[in-house]
């Protein structure tokens, strides 16, 4: 398989755990029988998302790299830049969440 | 011997050795260093040394953290270093495991434009490990003054 193939699976897959960790969160924050869910699948919230975002990670890198199809290199380098600001998205809107969250209470 | 403090130090050492690989990987790249299989190294040492923190502090919030030095931020000067701090932390902490095994990919490849990708993708680690660390210390400092 070519790099960049493995580059842009690895890349989207990264980017949809960053969007499902931030939804989960915020989610839970707001939904308390979500939270107590997530909470007793493992013991607690936060080993539950740590378990299934890499669980999500892996399935969705195995989904993605299944595609035959070569990527090209400015394919897969917009799929990074797109990672990258959406890393810095989610920890925005997660540090910025808390903070209203604080704020409101 | 107590593990609190051992514990904390181990997480705190294993992300200043991915920190660290990952600006070693970003002056690599900056460089324009022709050695795929040393970059490759490199990314590798970061990843591994962003999930051994990640496994040691989670082994510690989860324990420790919640049931023994939470109370004690809460009740202090500066509960709102859990509230914001601590909370966004522990998140943001789940984007860094798949972004290092990106750079691990990423590494290898030779094109320019991968290369150019790559450098923000691993200097971003770098920013987001410093800003994970600040956050760190700030949760510290407010257990500290909670404990005054």
């Amino acid at each position: 398989m070519l790099p960049e193939n493995t580059v842009r699976a690895s890349a989207r897959a990264a980017t949809l755990v960053i969007v499902f960790v931030v939804a989960i969160t915020i989610a839970a924050e707001m939904s308390a029988p979500l939270k107590t869910a997530l909470a007793s699948m493992t013991g607690h919230h936060w080993v539950t998302k740590s378990v299934a975002s890499v669980l999500i990670y892996m399935l969705l890198f195995a989904f993605f790299a299944r595609s035959a199809t070569p990527v090209r290199a400015d394919q897969a380098a917009r799929s990074v830049h797109l990672l990258v600001a959406t890393s810095f998205a989610g920890a925005a809107a997660l540090t910025g969440y808390f903070l209203w969250h604080f704020l409101a209470l | 011997m107590p593990v609190k403090p051992i514990l904390v130090g181990l997480h705190l050492a294993f992300a200043i050795i991915g920190i660290d690989a990952f600006l070693w990987l970003l002056g690599e790249l900056a460089a324009k260093v022709e050695n795929a299989r040393r970059r490759a190294f490199v990314a590798t040492v970061g990843f591994v040394s962003f999930a051994l923190s990640w496994l040691l502090g989670g082994y510690y919030y989860v324990v420790f953290y919640g049931p023994t030095v939470k109370p004690i931020i809460k009740a202090g000067m500066a509960p709102w270093a859990h509230a914001v701090v601590m909370e966004a932390k522990e998140h943001i902490f789940l984007f860094m495991i798949p972004m290092a095994f990106t750079a691990i990919l990423a590494a290898r490849a030779t094109s320019p434009e991968l290369r150019k990708s790559t450098m923000w993708l691993t200097g971003s680690l770098a920013a987001l490990g410093l800003f994970l660390g600040l956050m760190g210390y700030i949760i510290s400092a407010a257990a500290r003054w909670g404990a005054v």
